[in-house]
């Protein structure tokens, strides 16, 4: 492992020890973000309003993520919904080849037989 | 506002930040998890498909047979195939066949001694059509490794059987209006 030098070890290494100590850049700013909202309290703001940017700072990143993994899934959604128009059409195109092939040949299954009991 | 009515405040907000990403978190853990499975459903239709398109293409395979898979493309995309499929389509649940169901089974037997690549493959497209069905909805993808265990225990010609039946009863109800399979 290279062995790091000057300021940005010095940093590197800081944020290891603290990463393992469980603050982490979230942690930080929940932290950070409590200081200034009881500062803002303090000072005579209405606490409604701190709350809601308190929960709008703090989660805009997860809820970022969550919008962009909602846009993913909604994006593979129309990908499927794209096949099974595809595969329809396909369907078609088949059945009417063996319908040409073999025009006396049912091509809507009978109804499920219920004679014979079960197995 | 005293520092005790601060530090409440303070406390408030933060217990609603941290719910509020642990809502988010899970949202997205949801929607990758939907994508994830979205997207295999969506590789084993085109899979289906390359499949069909072997089996349509080969001479050995009967028109009889060829109909049948042509019925199942139609049933794959509904809803009420999966849930018929995870639900009802138990080895207990196997009738005995009837006629059409006699044929059926001697078409493939047949298949399986004139052609066994072609054989495969409809086992195959059987296995992949019951996969893109059931992995299109959330409520029935959760069955899926049952389904498979219980398909793995049958005779390979009673699993595919009992699927054609399913694909048989859920056309029935469709035509007549019986029940809905799922209940």
């Amino acid at each position: 492992m290279a062995k790091s030098s000057g300021t940005s070890g010095f940093w590197d290494n800081l944020f290891r020890h603290a990463k393992k100590a469980g603050l982490n850049a979230r942690n930080f700013l929940l932290i950070a973000l409590a200081a200034l909202a009881f500062t803002a309290l303090g000072a005579g703001a209405p606490p409604l309003a701190v709350i809601v940017l308190f929960v709008l700072v703090y989660g805009f990143d997860p809820a970022h993520e969550a919008l962009k993994a909602k846009w993913s899934r909604d994006a593979v959604q129309a990908e499927l919904d794209d096949t099974r128009k595809e595969l329809s059409s396909y369907s078609a195109r088949r059945r009417r080849e063996l319908k040409a092939a073999e025009p006396e040949l049912p091509l809507q299954l009978p109804p499920p037989g219920r004679k014979g009991g079960k197995k | 506002m005293t520092t005790l009515a601060a530090l409440s405040w303070t406390a408030v907000a933060v217990f609603l930040a941290l719910a509020a990403c642990a809502a988010a978190s899970r949202w997205r853990r949801r929607y990758q998890m939907d994508a994830e499975r979205l997207n295999d459903a969506t590789e084993a239709l085109n899979q289906f498909q390359r499949t069909l398109d072997y089996l349509f293409d080969r001479d050995s395979v009967s028109p009889f047979l060829k109909a049948f898979f042509l019925d199942l493309v139609d049933l794959v995309p509904e809803r009420r195939f999966a849930r018929h499929l995870v639900v009802k389509a138990k080895p207990d649940r196997v009738h005995e066949p009837d006629e059409w169901g006699k044929k059926f089974l001697a078409e493939l037997s047949d298949l399986e001694r004139q052609d066994p690549a072609a054989y495969e493959a409809s086992f195959d497209a059987l296995k992949l059509a019951i996969v893109a069905s059931i992995l299109q909805w959330p409520e029935t993808a959760e069955h899926l490794t049952s389904l498979f265990v219980r398909f793995a225990s049958q005779k390979k010609l009673d699993a595919v059987y009992s699927a054609a039946e399913g694909r048989r009863r859920v056309q029935h109800d469709k035509q007549f209006g019986d029940a809905p399979a799922y209940a």
